[in-house]
């Protein structure tokens, strides 16, 4: 499933999904499935800005003022990982 | 009330109508802790609750069915009632109510039933987890037989704070197939027979720990097809879901609205201690062999204590 990303599409997180701090990023769990996903630290960090629904913009302006890095290579590596969260059905994309 | 009989579980004080051998004994002027009670439950107790093929549960109560022995009502963390059928025997309800009847009760105090044996070490509790078959009973007769110290035999209770995760004891008896019976020397008759459909056999330990200690690490059993006992670690991402598939009756969880501190404590207690595999051969191992590969991993040697 790909769903074209744009700076404005709204990542909303499933609320069947549990998680905890774990090993410097996060563990996941889908209570509705059994399923079990562990995300590295700036995957945590992308989940955390997702605590309230938020834009492709809004997440990677976070990350380029917290991290180190590019703004063209942010938003690709952070595309690529809401790409993968979506597929996996952990967040929900609402292009607008 | 004051009859019936009494033990320490888990560190709980019960009261039970039915007598429950190899328990430990309890202090008949405590607190009762924990009730099992022999008596009829309606047929339409939790109809209005989240049913499973056998059971059906709310927040605080769950309802299991053992078609031919009885029925359970375990509620509040604080009482088992046992509604037995005609014909089941003593020896079938003792072992539902202390497999599946503990298990959702220790959830229901929000003490994880892992499906675990555990033994002593002197910087903290080893859990041995593994599918059904994969030889937990063998080898903990094996470590048993090295002079390590039991917690327990098949379900560990573990609770998780900060301050990291803690076993607690079960009861000083383990079961053994019979087939590790006879590999142990240990076909003695001082054994009870508690499920006459699956053979098993519960013998008394002498070396057990009855207070909590700290869980130190966990060994994940598995069997493999090479020859040699072979270790290695757990990566840190494959420890919350390996733990997770061993907390028994895990089911149990979401039906008692409990599946999210089960994730936490599954998670809290996968960050806080160490995780090996170890595989054992298909043909060839001996639970002597098995126990060494633990007692090296460990070093455990200096805290053994062999039978005199």
């Amino acid at each position: 499933m790909t769903v074209a990303l744009t700076g404005n599409t709204l990542i909303t997180r499933n609320p069947s999904i549990l998680f905890n701090d774990f090993d410097d990023g996060l563990m996941m769990m889908d209570i509705d499935s059994g399923n079990y996903f562990d995300v590295d630290s700036v995957g945590g960090r992308i989940w955390a800005l997702l605590d309230s629904p938020a834009t492709l913009d809004t997440i990677c302006d976070s990350l380029v003022a917290e991290y180190d890095v590019e703004p063209g290579t942010c938003r690709t590596e952070t595309i690529g990982f809401v790409q993968e969260l979506a597929g996996k059905g952990l967040v929900t994309l609402c292009p607008s | 009330m004051t009859q019936g009989h009494f033990y320490r579980h888990y560190g709980f004080t019960l009261r039970s109508d039915l007598a429950l051998p190899h328990l430990l004994p309890g202090d008949v002027a405590a607190p009762v802790d924990i009730e099992i009670r022999l008596g009829p439950i309606a047929d339409d107790r939790l109809a209005e609750a989240m049913h499973f093929r056998n059971w059906r549960a709310e927040p605080g109560e769950i309802l299991f069915h053992a078609f031919g022995i009885g029925r359970l009502l375990i509620a509040g963390g604080t009482s088992i009632t046992v509604d037995r059928e005609a014909g089941a025997t003593d020896a079938a309800l003792v072992s539902i109510i202390l497999g599946t009847g503990i298990s959702a009760l220790l959830m229901q105090r929000r003490i994880l039933p892992m499906h675990a044996c555990s033994i002593a070490s002197d910087s903290g509790a080893i859990l041995v987890i593994g599918r059904s078959g994969a030889g937990k009973s063998t080898l903990l007769g094996g470590l048993m037989a090295a002079g390590c110290t039991m917690l327990a035999d098949d379900v560990t209770g573990v609770t998780v704070d900060d301050a990291g995760a803690t076993a607690i004891p079960a009861f000083p008896a383990m079961r053994l197939w019979t087939d590790s019976l006879s590999l142990l020397d240990r076909d003695d008759d001082d054994k009870i027979q508690v499920r006459e459909d699956i053979e098993k056999y519960y013998v008394a330990v002498d070396r057990f720990r009855q207070d909590p200690m700290p869980v130190r690490a966990v060994v994940l059993l598995q069997s493999h097809s090479g020859t040699g006992v072979l270790t290695r670690p757990v990566l840190m991402g494959n420890r919350v879901e390996a733990l997770a598939r061993y907390v028994h009756r895990k089911k149990f969880l979401r039906g008692l609205g409990l599946q999210p501190w089960g994730f936490d404590a599954v998670v809290k207690l996968a960050g806080s201690i160490d995780m090996v595999a170890i595989g054992r051969p298909a043909t060839g191992a001996t639970p002597a062999g098995m126990a060494d590969a633990v007692i090296e991993y460990f070093g455990l040697s200096p805290a053994l204590q062999p039978t005199p």
